[in-house]
């Protein structure tokens, strides 16, 4: 199993190169005021092309403004010989087909995972058992266990999706497999609700995010509401819920044909240094 | 564009003045499979459609059918397709689509229709409404998050229709990037019961810092950044271009989208004639007033419930609407609402 490590700023980066991982992947996942400079960028594809190891470039859902910078970007990543696209955005599929040397990839924001919610009755309790029993079914999969969705997809050129670690859709991954379509699973961190009126930029007063001095580079929060039941997790413009990942768990997914994990280093996963991934990438690996 | 889930709905927001209306249908086979809204929201059977299309279309009206699922899966792809069928011999005039899987099921129905795209395909930016019009959609439904910049340049730049939201509980989050199902989940009614909120996002939590343990704070309804109104800024809505406006409220009373839509039509048409006092005058009446409540109320003026509190359509997106005090009188009301009773 191959562990890909996501990071959204050059210092985490530089912690990432020196692990043992071989897949590095640069950018930002959920937020546009997140976005990298071109020459963040140009830096971090130079020093893992240096280091040897594969570059992903992971971009966030797109206003209008931020269009031209994101097309800069695949322009300079074109020039400098390509690299495979996490796409969360419809028109930044749009723009990425325009380029022959992009792999697009799709991102968490495409991909419908109903069973990202956090609440874990989904149905009401007086349906029968046979009903719940149906509506786990289709509850559970996501959208990409649709032929006509996948073939769409794959009809634009995408090579693979991200899906969460969510055990109970790892029975249903084994589909996209079979269609050729990559897979990488999340680890830790699902995302519940993400969006644009940044909840942490707001509740630690930025009053204009284009100038956000990224209080998410350092913060999360645990979000707690005792009544619900359930533990959130605040982490910029994004509320998580997290997931531990198990050993048999983990095998149940090598099974289904899944090949990628990936490890996000931010304050929410905790893990923000060489020394750690690499004892988490030991585990993980055991 | 207003929304409905009844006949009698059907004909007052006719009656009210909409130029185009949308609804869903229950579909008799997966009633039990609801994630966003439930039943309340649906017109009960394809023979009310019928009697809704027959009213509307007499009277100039168009209407839309929601057929927006935000995924597909093929367990219910024969029973979704048989229910677009059936709509459609109702006489509806467009579908609208937040999935494309669900697209794959009306292109295969081989039937002419126009295509509208819904909030869940999340349009937010010129290319991705240029890569829906090519996917065959004649309309795209803006996501709610944008100023009214990022709109009018959306709309200068592409040849389709654009609609955007003008009225009505607008979400906190990305529509379809929020898991937070509002329907049905035991523990969410109960939370939502307990704390008096009515969506999952005006909660208030307990935010500890993960790094810092001592960093706390209580009672945080930090996901709370929904809109509700923009009678202030039509005048700018329709400065953008867009082509069609349209009022949230499916699970809303007949009431609810009966006098909303009658006031929206009625504050168009002072601007289109260019009565543009008469137009704020009557703004000031409405904050002044009892409306745009999901039932009729003597006690809430719409200056207490959203005008002090900013909740207005495509504001500054870092507005922080929840750090706004309530005034003591919508305190005192809030909390001693039984007074009414």
């Amino acid at each position: 199993m191959n562990i890909v490590i996501q990071t959204g700023n050059l210092p985490f980066l530089k912690e990432a190169l020196a692990s043992s991982s071989q897949k590095m992947r640069f950018g930002s996942e959920f937020c546009m005021y997140a976005l990298p400079s071109i020459d963040a960028l140009e830096t971090a594809y130079n020093l893992t092309k240096d280091a040897g190891k594969d570059f992903v470039y992971v971009t966030p859902r797109l206003a209008d403004g931020y269009m031209d910078t994101i097309r800069k970007h695949l322009l300079l990543l074109n020039d400098l010989g390509g690299a495979t696209i996490v796409v969360n955005d419809l028109g930044t599929l749009h723009v990425v087909r325009e380029f022959s040397a992009f792999r697009p990839y799709l991102g968490r924001q495409l991909v419908y995972t109903p069973s990202r919610c956090p609440w874990k009755e989904i149905t009401e309790h007086q349906v029968s058992l046979f009903t719940k029993r149906k509506v786990k079914q289709i509850f559970y999969q996501t959208s990409l266990n649709y032929e006509p969705t996948i073939e769409f997809f794959k009809g634009l050129g995408a090579i693979g999706a991200d899906v969460d670690w969510i055990p109970e859709i790892f029975p249903n991954l084994k589909f996209l497999s079979q269609k050729n379509l990559q897979v990488s699973v999340h680890l830790y961190s699902i995302p519940v609700a993400m969006t644009r009126k940044c909840h942490m930029a707001r509740f630690l007063g930025e009053e204009d995010l284009d100038k956000c001095s990224r209080p998410c580079y350092t913060k999360a929060y645990s979000m707690n509401n005792e009544l619900l039941d359930t533990s959130l997790y605040l982490h910029g413009n994004t509320v998580f819920k997290l997931m531990e990942p198990e050993r048999k768990t983990m095998s149940q997914l090598v099974k289904q044909g899944v090949k990628e994990l990936v490890l996000t280093m931010s304050p929410l996963t905790r893990v923000s240094s060489q020394t750690q991934l690499e004892s988490l990438i030991q585990r993980l690996q055991a | 564009m207003a929304p409905i889930n009844s006949y009698e709905g059907g004909v007052k927001v006719v009656d009210a003045g909409a130029d185009e209306i949308y609804c869903a249908v229950q579909i008799p086979d997966i009633k039990d499979f609801v994630l966003y809204r439930g039943p309340s929201s649906e017109l009960p059977g394809y023979e009310d459609l019928g009697r809704v299309v027959k009213y509307a279309h007499d009277r100039n009206a168009k209407v839309d059918l929601v057929i927006n699922q935000p995924y597909m899966v093929a367990r219910i792809e024969k029973h979704l397709r048989k229910h677009s069928r059936s709509c459609i011999d109702q006489g509806v005039d467009a579908l609208i689509i937040g999935d494309f899987g669900v697209l794959s099921i009306a292109k295969n129905l081989n039937v002419e229709i126009p295509l509208i795209a819904s909030t869940y395909l999340v349009s937010m930016n010129s290319e991705a409404v240029a890569f829906l019009e090519e996917q065959g959609f004649s309309r795209a439904v803006l996501e709610r998050h944008l100023t009214l910049e990022e709109i009018t340049s959306i709309v200068g730049s592409t040849k389709i229709g654009i609609e955007i939201l003008m009225h009505g509980g607008g979400c906190s989050n990305i529509n379809a990037s929020c898991y937070l199902y509002h329907h049905q989940f035991p523990e969410l009614i109960n939370a939502q019961r307990e704390s008096n909120t009515s969506t999952p996002c005006t909660l208030p939590f307990r935010l500890q810092n993960l790094n810092d343990p001592q960093e706390v704070s209580e009672e945080v309804p930090v996901m709370d950044a929904f809109e509700y109104c923009s009678i202030c800024k039509l005048p700018e809505l329709i400065e953008t271009g867009v082509e069609s406006l349209k009022i949230e409220g499916r699970t809303g009373s007949v009431w609810y989208q009966e006098t909303t839509t009658k006031i929206y039509r009625e504050l168009l048409d002072l601007i289109a004639a260019g009565r543009m006092d008469e137009y704020r005058k009557q703004l000031e009446e409405l904050k002044n007033g009892v409306y745009f409540l999901p039932v009729p109320s003597d006690f809430y003026k719409l200056k207490d419930m959203w005008c002090w509190q900013n909740r207005c359509y495509y504001s500054p997106i870092a507005q922080a609407p929840y750090k706004t005090p309530l005034s003591w009188q919508t305190w005192t009301k809030q909390h001693f609402s039984w007074v009414q009773r």
